[in-house]
């Protein structure tokens, strides 16, 4: 009878795993199984790993049979500590999860050439499903088991656990959750009825430095073109500008000689691209004036009948700031349709785009 | 029953410390591994002009070096906050307890110092997210609401543009880690060992003020970002 017993309890276990495997499956569909999986098992494990530095085994050991055999120990408040650091560790692993989700999908932008618009519901659902596992594993595992360990350890931890005050603050924490989500649900569905789309808005310097990194790195088309190198670096008298070596000054009131140099670069020399690679310490003001200068080259061409080549003009960014280039690009152009000029292209990037709405900005 | 098998199963005064690194490293090992990307295929990698393979160490050292500064300040407000808290006599048997001297007479002041480190780092972690959270709000209405590029043409405007976005999101994991993780599970383990029935260092509540303190940050991100997710 007793491993009766003992296998009913094991298929239970394994049924509610199965089961929370489905719900959370169900609940954030846009990640794949093998991710689901994994996140699945690391919000199971790695608390118990956590646990095995700071608990003696034995301990471990019961607590393990509590939670997943069902064998309930007679009176050991030790075992119910034990749980309930493992549920609070749950939800903890469960955060440290979904930033690594983060990290690596930073790392992808950064360096897979293109990320498309499918991409962006597993990414979303790889940082939210840690979270989403931790939390069921931790209110469909550990609190039924704490919940009865209190019962039957007696009153103590059934009134701290119920007590007024902290019935009120669940109040408050359900109240301003409820509050946060009508409020966005509604914002949400009155936008979609009544409201255009709102402008795109990027700013964010991580979406920054992955925007950089994907124009740096993520071209094509350039094999076997030698670029021109235009290099801006903060000297003990000033900014400086070296367009393939030769040294320009790069104030602000300057880029035309910058400009002259690179058209003469573009049309006796047949070279492009534009690389502009800025320095530590330059000033924003003197990256503007030199990406203002390469604009106007490129308008230059565009107006004598050259190609709309994408790759015409890039940046190399190796700065310890954020140079947002879709801010940067916004505001240059609007320096080129003040002057009544024409479509300033740019290198391509998902995290920059989209370009057509730039041009008719 | 705590000083014979305290005594017996840790003889080595490297042991909790080294148990300790490993906790962290399969922590931050787990996390990469679990970290997936759903529908990006990493192996993707893009080849330069010349046809080299590119790899992310790059941008990932850029993140780790982001993570260090609020690990840092966050590890020595949490061991001197600790100290000032609970007094020089626990912060010693704290200190002791911590790397690996698990005498029984050291639980009660390992108890305390560990304690108030936890709460300190994790609180301070995810506060000093949410007080970032807010200087990058106020950042970018400046930026929104200055005519003539008033504002965005300021130095200052990019610098709390960079560390704020970033101190948003990493002082809350650095809270995390440090209180949450590391000395949550010391302050945990010395009370579970000495017997001790008070409440645990995180209540349930608790737990989920700090969760949703940590996701703030994170939902502001999303926000600034909704076109493209």
């Amino acid at each position: 009878m007793q491993w009766v017993g003992l296998c009913t309890r094991i298929a239970v276990a394994a049924g509610l795993t199965a089961g929370l495997t489905l719900a959370a499956l169900c609940i954030v569909s846009g990640a794949t199984v093998a991710v689901q999986i994994r996140m699945l098992v690391f919000v199971l494990v790695t608390p118990w790993v956590i646990a095995l530095v700071v608990i003696r085994p034995a301990q471990l050991a019961s607590a393990f049979a509590t939670a997943f055999l069902g064998r309930i120990p007679r009176y050991d408040p030790a075992i119910l500590r034990v749980l309930e650091f493992l549920g609070g560790m749950t939800v903890t692993v469960g955060s440290v999860g979904a930033f690594g989700s983060l990290f690596v999908s930073f790392e992808a932008m950064g360096y897979v050439e293109y990320v498309i618009r499918e991409d962006v519901p597993g990414v979303v659902a790889a940082m939210i499903v840690p979270v989403a596992f931790a939390l069921i594993v931790r209110l469909a595992l550990f609190e039924p088991v704490l919940w009865s360990l209190r019962r039957r350890f007696g009153v103590k931890y059934v009134d701290s656990a119920r007590s007024a005050k902290i019935r009120a603050r669940w109040k408050a924490a359900a109240i301003v959750a409820a509050t946060v989500l009508v409020l966005e649900g509604s914002r949400a569905f009155i936008r979609s009825r009544y409201e255009e789309p709102e402008e795109p808005v990027y700013d964010t310097s991580i979406a920054a430095v992955a925007a950089d990194s994907a124009s740096t790195h993520g071209q094509k088309g350039v094999e076997g073109v030698k670029p021109i190198r235009v290099e801006v670096i903060q000297t003990p008298s000033g900014p400086e500008c070296r367009v393939d070596g030769k040294s320009l000054t790069a104030r602000p009131g300057h880029e035309d000689e910058v400009h002259d140099r690179i058209l003469w670069l573009k049309k006796k020399k047949n070279r492009r691209p534009v690389e502009i690679e800025i320095g530590p310490s330059v000033a924003y003001q003197d990256f503007v004036a030199i990406l203002d200068a390469c604009a106007r080259v490129k308008i230059a061409r565009t107006k004598a009948g050259g190609s709309a080549d994408y790759w015409d003009f890039r940046v190399l960014l190796r700065t310890d700031r954020p140079f947002n280039l879709t801010q940067r690009v916004r505001l240059v152009w609007e320096d080129v349709r003040t002057r009544d000029m024409v479509i300033l292209m740019l290198p391509r990037s998902r995290m920059a785009e989209p370009l057509s709405k730039v041009e008719g900005w | 029953m705590c000083n014979t098998s305290s005594k017996r199963s840790l003889p080595n005064p490297l042991r909790m410390p080294l148990l300790f690194l490993a906790g962290l490293i399969v922590v931050c090992y787990c996390d990469r591994w679990v970290g997936g990307t759903g529908g990006i295929d990493p192996a993707q990698m893009v080849k330069d002009p010349r046809g080299v393979t590119l790899f992310p160490c790059e941008i990932y050292w850029f993140f780790m070096k982001l993570l260090l500064y609020p690990t840092l300040l966050l590890l020595a407000a949490g061991l001197i906050g600790g100290g000032i808290r609970s007094g020089a006599t626990s912060a010693e048997a704290g200190m002791r307890y911590a790397l690996g001297s698990v005498r029984p007479e050291y639980f009660p002041g390992a108890v305390r110092f560990l304690t108030a480190c936890a709460r300190i780092t994790a609180w301070g972690g995810v506060l000093l997210g949410v007080a970032a959270c807010g200087i990058m709000e106020i950042n970018l209405f400046l930026n929104v609401t200055s005519c003539d590029r008033g504002w965005v043409d300021n130095d200052l405007y990019w610098t709390l543009y960079f560390w704020a976005n970033h101190w948003s999101r990493y002082a809350p994991l650095a809270g995390l880690v440090l209180g949450r993780i590391l000395f949550g599970a010391l302050a945990e383990g010395a009370r579970i060992r000495s017997g001790e029935t008070a409440p645990p260092v995180f209540s349930r509540f608790q737990d989920l003020v700090i969760l949703g303190l940590f996701a703030i940050p994170w939902y502001i991100f999303l926000f600034h970002t909704r076109e493209f997710f």
